[in-house]
């Protein structure tokens, strides 16, 4: 699934950052392969995705979010 | 060692760069550009006792040496060694809470070959959020040596103070292994050009010889890579319990970012804002004016009567006077945006409006400086220095003076009062809509060119917005007060030379006239009368005839063909000239010009209002009122505004644009206005 689907309460990891959409300074903030996610917030329709890398607080829009791959932590 | 070096601050966003930098300098410090871009450069010394001395640079806060805004940009550029800046030292600043994320700039300086220390800051916070940290262990494994520091607390300060000389005696080796690192192609280049590191090398290579999918794919390899060593590293040192930390975030943020709620609070700090800096303000803009127009008639009283005397007195002090009376509101607005940033909440307000503001091309950080140009568009449009994305900032500044600054306020006072009947449609007084509606005019004319102009500018930048969600916190009085004290010197000493020299010009268009019916001004008006008008009246048709003679006058007449198909003769084009100093003078200038001899308002209103057009029309009418309020709500009327866009983009280009679409629009709007009512 892609990072646009992630739900409160249900942390992610990092699979695959399709690079060719996304900007080299999201690699570079932490987007990496096997890099844990947490949504902090719902978003609102259309709104930015309140989320927690590994500890680091940030906003960042669906459209980069889902150019990247994430799969569910067991 | 050298008697003087650089010493860089870098590090991450909000890390706390400049709070240590204040800490460290002082008021040892400048602050202006750097050169060609809109990015603040800040600058101190720290003395130390054999008689040398560091130059501190604060540095935008940077996540990578890779250039994705100007600020990064200025960053690497400085570090690759492409400006006069030499990188001789660093300080890596970067934040406890965000360890891992801050090391990737870290490793990356460090494999540059730059002397440097790791200062970890806001230690103060560990406690709280159940953080351990082995550092000396991490010191070895990052053969580096590091400072824990607090500004907040001022811990750590001192230590590292102490150590700043010893600074070049830092471990310069590679840090990371270089296995991302192509070396075959570069093997060649390292031999001949020996003395850099190989990754500063290789990273002018690959800059030179990649196209840019390849670049990304390398970049995204040595992010991996260089992940994947911080991530070793801290693993055996760092430590977060996350148990133990408790946090204020999500309480607040549950306020804030609520959809509604947020924003109404929001709106309602805005409101409060706005009223402490219209109500607080007034006072020492007052007695700031007193004090300029006390200080000029002084002048003129104690010095000999003669041209350097009035050049002083109406042209130099007025003109300082100028300056200094946007102090006030200048200081109030960065105090109270001072405290939003440091709180955090700003990030919030981003958070809110990102989307609505985004259909414009504009920033959520626009909103701030949007609503301050309703009450002046000089501290507004320095506000936009929050805004990172730089085409988003530019579109803001650019935009920011269609908004109904307070300056206008009394041209559309006098007008509607001549103009717009006294009557009431239902229960709505027609000269209330009226203001209303040119307040309307402003904001949607402003989103209009925003939306065009979004479309209009390109931008060698990616926009993705990613906003930082930094921990609420409670603001640090002198943090608040450093900004404050640096947004006024650097208003006072660079946007207030234009706007001394306009006005003195203006000054001197006015004041000045060719031929003989400006110098013998007073002996033609008292020859034409000879004598029927008692001495006062007589100084006011004197002066308005010295105006209509002066330099300014015979330009208003020049502009009289241009101006006429809007509705306007050439007195009217004098105002609109003179008022170029500041919006409000167009109503002095009337006065003056029609010999009105009276500041109060209803004295002049009265008196043009009964001013006719050489055909017998009214002067004054709808159409023509209507039309001049049209001009007013979109013409760039103000040398303070261009001064301050010069100042903030750093190039005269863009007031230029700014100048010549604001006028096209002003001129076209009132043009198809008067001509549609008349
Ligand atoms: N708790 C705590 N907060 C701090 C400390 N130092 C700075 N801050 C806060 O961190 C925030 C950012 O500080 P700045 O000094 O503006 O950070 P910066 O690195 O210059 O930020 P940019 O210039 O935007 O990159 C402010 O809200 C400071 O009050 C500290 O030691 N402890
Ligand atoms: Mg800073």
């Amino acid at each position: 699934m892609t990072l646009d689907n992630i739900k409160l309460n249900q942390p992610v990891k990092v699979r695959k950052v399709h690079i060719e959409y996304v900007p080299t300074k999201f690699v570079q903030l932490g987007f990496i392969p096997g890099a844990l996610i947490s949504l902090e917030r719902p978003p609102l329709k259309n709104g930015l995705l309140y989320i927690v890398l590994d500890g680091f607080y940030l906003a960042i829009t669906q459209e980069i979010a889902k150019k990247i791959e994430v799969e569910k932590i067991a | 060692m050298k008697k003087k070096f650089n010493l860089l601050l870098l590090g991450n966003p909000n890390t706390g760069k400049s709070s240590l930098f204040n800490k460290l300098t002082g008021l040892n410090q400048k602050v202006g550009n750097f050169p060609g871009v809109t990015v603040e450069k800040k600058e101190g010394s720290i003395n130390f006792k054999n008689n040398y001395s560091v130059n501190v640079i604060d540095l935008p806060g940077a996540y990578s040496i890779n250039s994705s805004s100007p600020e990064e940009e200025i960053v690497s550029d400085i570090l690759l060694e492409k400006t006069e800046i030499s990188p001789d030292s660093a300080l890596v600043v970067s934040d406890i809470e965000n360890l891992k994320h801050n090391l990737l700039l870290f490793t990356q300086v460090k494999d540059l070959g730059i002397p440097l220390y790791l200062v970890i800051n806001m230690c103060d916070v560990m406690g709280k959020k159940g953080i351990t940290l082995d550092t000396s262990t991490l010191e070895e494994e990052l053969k580096t040596k590091i400072f824990s520091i607090s500004t907040r607390n001022s811990t750590g300060i001192e230590e590292l103070l102490d150590e700043i000389p010893k600074i070049f005696d830092s471990d310069i080796s590679t840090l990371v292994e270089n296995n991302f690192i192509d070396l075959e192609s570069i093997l060649k280049i390292k031999i001949e050009n020996n003395s850099s590191s190989l990754y500063r090398t290789w990273l002018s290579h690959i800059k030179k010889n990649q196209n840019l999918d390849d670049l990304k794919k390398i970049k995204h390899k040595e992010a991996v890579h260089r992940y994947r060593f911080i991530n070793s590293k801290l693993n055996k040192t760092l430590n977060i319990d996350r148990e133990k930390a408790y946090d204020l975030r999500s309480k607040l943020d549950n306020i804030f970012l609520h959809p509604l709620w947020g924003k109404i609070i929001f709106i309602s700090i805005l409101a409060l804002i706005f009223q402490t800096i219209f109500s607080w303000s007034n006072y020492p803009m007052d007695v700031i004016d007193e004090i300029f127009s006390y200080l000029s008639n002084y002048t003129k009283k104690v010095l000999p009567e003669g041209v350097f005397t009035r050049l002083l007195a109406e042209g130099i002090i007025t003109g300082i006077g100028g300056v200094i009376i946007f102090i006030p509101q200048i200081a109030f607005l960065f105090m109270f945006i001072s405290v939003l940033e440091e709180t955090g909440y700003m990030s919030r307000v981003v958070f809110l409006f990102d989307k609505s503001l985004k259909k414009y091309g504009l920033s959520g950080k626009s909103i701030i400086p949007l609503i301050s140009g309703v009450a002046c568009a000089i501290p507004a449009v320095m506000s936009t220095r929050n805004i990172d994305d730089w085409k988003q900032r530019l579109i803001t500044i650019l935009v920011t003076p269609f908004m109904t600054c307070s300056a206008r306020l009394p041209v559309y006072l006098i007008l509607i009062s001549i103009v717009i009947p006294d009557k009431f449609f239902f229960i709505f007084n027609y000269q209330g809509l009226t203001l209303l509606g040119l307040y309307l005019l402003g904001v949607l004319m402003a989103l209009i060119s925003a939306y065009v102009l979004s479309k209009a500018i390109e931008s060698k930048f990616e926009n993705h917005i990613m906003i930082e969600m930094p921990n609420y916190k409670i603001p640090v009085l002198k943090n608040v007060l450093f900004t404050v004290y640096s947004k006024t010197k650097s208003f006072v000493f660079e946007a207030g030379k234009i706007i001394l020299s306009i006005s003195i010009f203006l000054w001197l268009l006015a004041s000045n006239g060719p031929g003989d019916n400006f110098k013998y001004a007073e002996q033609i008006i008292m020859d034409k009368y000879d004598n029927k008008k008692n001495i006062n009246e007589l100084d006011y048709e004197i002066q308005s005839y010295r105006l209509e003679n002066s330099y300014i006058g015979i330009t208003g007449k020049v502009l009289e063909p241009i101006l006429n198909p809007l509705g306007y003769d050439w007195k009217i084009g004098i105002a609109i000239i003179t008022s170029f100093a500041a919006r409000e003078v167009f109503v002095g200038t009337l006065a003056t010009i029609f010999s009105v001899g009276s500041e109060n308002v209803d004295t002049i209103k009265e008196k043009i209002s009964y001013q006719r057009k050489p055909n017998g029309e009214l002067l004054f009418n709808l159409p023509t009122g209507v039309s001049l309020m049209v001009f007013y709500a979109f013409a760039l009327q103000c040398m303070s505004t261009i001064a301050i866009v010069k100042k903030e983009t750093n190039s005269w280009k863009w007031p230029v644009i700014q100048f010549t679409f604001m006028t096209s629009i002003a001129y076209i709007s009132a043009l198809i206005v008067y001509q549609y009512l008349s």
